[in-house]
């Protein structure tokens, strides 16, 4: 008898444990919903028609016992049902963007319909194209978008969107993986529907003016990034253009490098962050300028107004910037908060994070792999937390009042900046050691300065008096690309990270969550998962020799490093090496390290020591 | 060792007499008996390789593992060759 007893206590306890942690389980329904998404895109076979029936029945199950079943199981069911609801709803995205992908190197003509214009790693301009057209390849298996960097300068183009143009290209299917488990390209492009991509040498001629009413909001963009240029000069107008409209093709790469290398370059992605400031400066603007009026300020909830004229802002930004996956991020994030002043709710809470992330997740179930998506939600989660961790502390209450804005700057960038390293060192195999002193000096200038005054040319402009604010924004670009700069050029800016290897980053990720979303004692665990990730990184190898996809470059762990067979051709092998192996060499100088001997073209080398 | 280059394919027999591995960028013509050769066929089907050091063998790790969405329609890597070329690779050279 006593043995059942045990047994039983065994297993009602942790459900009697959920029941009375009931009100606090909510983010945990994103946190699975995400782990469904995770197994989907973790399998290596697709799965199959069944692997949905089963989940779709799951799901149904599950939420059935949600409603209907006994109080002690409701929480289990509920989980479930939305490991399930993931798995299924990364299905349905990957089968409904389906689109063909080009199988074969091709090299003719390509007639197609720019949408987007940006700038490739080689600072080329780059072209992306719909309706395409390729000679001799059947509609039904011609890629909807392709991708073409042009190689050439070609003065006499002035590409905008919307405009039907003809060139000779040489296009290939997207690259896979330059090592077992590296990072995949053809899955970003499948998603992105980029059924290939390529290059030109050759010119790129007109054939069509972009048609009435197409494309209108690229081509706003389009126009208003070439307005604010006219006004302001030079790499810092670029910026602040790119920051505004999302429009990032006058920015060359070495300006990206250096943002990069400073771990500023969140500040170009039209990420959270920026559209925070700007919904905030709006909200702001609304509220207290109508609290200037009493009748007003008397009769209607200034708030709310405020909130409902800032979420047509950031919808107008949402469009303005392409809603590629990161804006739509900020965007759901936005409102979701937003949304919570309108219901008189507390807007920024680890439930509203929840909430935002659940809807993104079902929607875009991509994300999840995204860097972007990682280091957002780790950063807002940390900021939460953080601050509520402080709220309660008695720091606040000792110190001065003016000292309350640099500390509240100093404090979110310190905990922004830890909860964000450990992905951005994962995704990028770098570590920006000062990147923390570079944000502190410059992200207040884009809250303060840049995104304000953006807003305000926009309000300006119809009058023609948009010069002035686009003055002050070129001022407030200079200084962080004069920070980015200086910090990216300091010794020792950059410590190179290598591959933590699959299992780091989830056990990293659910282990801090854990931590974070329960209560009491059991939290404590989360740390085991945390720590087992970090001894993983800390010992994770790197194969002895790596081989590239054709056969012409290979890679050899030697007494220097990673040795390479050939100073130049499959850069891009080489490149993905190096990052992975933690190694800040350039092809060329891990190309003369010791290991491979013989001319060009017969290299010998020595395999195992 | 690895070849590379237009002649790549023809330097092959000398390759394989001197070398316990060879790398070809290239598709090649008749293999001499016993050459342990990865050709760029080979690399089409298994995508970049990884060469680890296992106890005491090396093991051949393939690139192109999944059957997704996004991912090529190709052959199927053929692992049992991989491994064995693998085992193949750890022993000394005749001769030697």
């Amino acid at each position: 008898m006593g043995d059942k007893v045990g047994l039983g206590r065994l297993i009602l306890g942790p459900l009697d444990g959920l029941q009375a942690a009931r009100g606090t389980l909510f983010p945990w329904i994103a946190v699975l919903i995400g782990c469904g998404v995770g197994a989907w895109f973790a399998v290596p076979t697709e799965p199959g028609v069944g692997s949905y029936g089963l989940a779709a029945l799951v799901l149904v199950a599950g939420l059935a016992l949600a409603g209907f079943g006994p109080g002690l199981g409701r929480p289990l069911a509920v989980a479930i049902a939305a490991v399930a609801a993931g798995w299924l709803a990364a299905g349905i995205r990957a089968h409904s963007v389906a689109e063909p992908i080009l199988s074969f190197r091709y090299y003719g003509p390509v007639e197609g319909r720019i949408v987007q214009i940006d700038r490739s790693q080689s600072d080329a301009l780059r072209l992306t194209l719909d309706r395409v057209t390729l000679r001799e390849v059947a509609p039904d298996r011609t890629p909807v978008r392709v991708r073409v960097s042009l190689q050439a300068d070609q003065p006499w183009l002035d590409p905008r969107p919307g405009q039907v143009v003809i060139l000779t290209a040489s296009l290939a299917p997207p690259d896979g993986p330059v090592e077992p488990g590296g990072f995949d390209f053809r899955r970003m492009a499948f998603f992105d529907q980029l059924g290939a991509v390529g290059y030109t040498r050759t010119p790129v001629l007109l054939l069509e003016e972009p048609k009435e009413g197409a494309l209108l909001i690229d081509r706003l963009r389009s126009y208003l990034t070439k307005g604010m240029l006219a006004h302001m000069e030079g790499q810092a107008g670029a910026f602040a253009a790119g920051a505004m409209t999302g429009d990032r093709s006058a920015i060359t790469q070495d300006t990206v490098q250096a943002l990069r290398d400073s771990s500023l370059a969140h500040l170009l992605a039209i990420s959270g962050m920026n559209m925070a400031f700007l919904t905030a400066f709006v909200f702001a603007l609304v509220r207290y300028g109508l609290a200037l009026v009493p009748p007003v300020a008397l009769r209607i909830n200034t708030k709310k107004v405020a909130a409902v004229v800032s979420l047509g802002v950031a919808l107008f930004y949402l469009l303005l910037s392409g809603a590629n996956v990161a804006t739509e991020r900020a965007f759901i994030m936005i409102a979701v908060f937003l949304g919570a002043v309108l219901l008189d709710r507390r807007a920024l809470t680890l439930r509203s994070v929840a909430v935002a992330g659940a809807l993104l997740l079902l929607t875009k179930p991509e994300s999840l792999t995204q860097p972007g998506f990682q280091m957002s939600f780790a950063a807002t989660v940390a900021l939460i937390v953080g601050f509520a961790a402080l709220d309660s502390s008695i720091y606040r209450e000792r110190m001065p009042r003016w000292m309350m804005p640099v500390f509240t700057l100093v404090l979110s960038s310190v905990i922004g900046g830890f909860a964000t390293a450990p992905y951005a060192a994962a995704h990028f195999n770098r570590f920006t050691d000062y990147g923390l002193l570079a944000n502190i000096l410059t992200v207040s200038v884009m809250g303060a300065v840049i995104m304000p005054a953006g807003a305000v040319a926009a309000l300006l402009a119809p009058i023609g008096l948009a010069g002035l604010p686009l003055w002050v924004m070129e001022q407030g670009a200079r200084w962080i690309l004069f920070v980015a700069h200086w910090i990216a050029g300091l010794e020792g800016a950059v410590t190179p990270i290598p591959e933590p290897g699959p299992w780091v980053l989830p056990l990293f990720t659910l282990g801090t969550i854990w931590a974070i979303l329960w209560r009491g004692q059991v939290r404590i665990v989360g740390l085991l998962p945390v720590v087992v990730a970090f001894l993983m990184w800390g010992m994770a190898e790197r194969p002895m020799l790596l081989i590239s996809g054709d056969g012409k470059l290979v890679g050899l762990d030697g007494p220097e490093g990673r040795v390479l067979s050939a100073p130049s051709g499959g850069g891009f092998a080489a490149r993905g090496w190096l990052e992975n192996d933690g190694d800040l060499a350039e092809q060329k100088e891990a190309s003369a390290r010791i290991g491979f001997t013989g001319p060009k073209g017969e290299r010998w080398f020595d395999i195992a020591g | 060792m690895v070849l590379t280059g237009k002649a790549a394919a023809g330097k092959l027999t000398g390759a394989c007499a001197g070398a316990s591995l060879v790398i070809l960028a290239d598709a090649p013509g008749p293999v001499p008996d016993g050459c342990a050769l990865i050709d760029s066929d080979d690399l089409r089907l298994t995508g970049p390789l990884a060469v680890w050091q296992d106890g005491r063998g090396l093991r051949i790790e393939p690139t192109n593992t999944g059957r997704r969405l996004w991912s090529p329609r190709a052959g199927t890597v053929d692992q049992a060759a991989l491994g064995s070329l693998g085992a193949a690779l750890a022993m000394p050279l005749p001769g030697q």
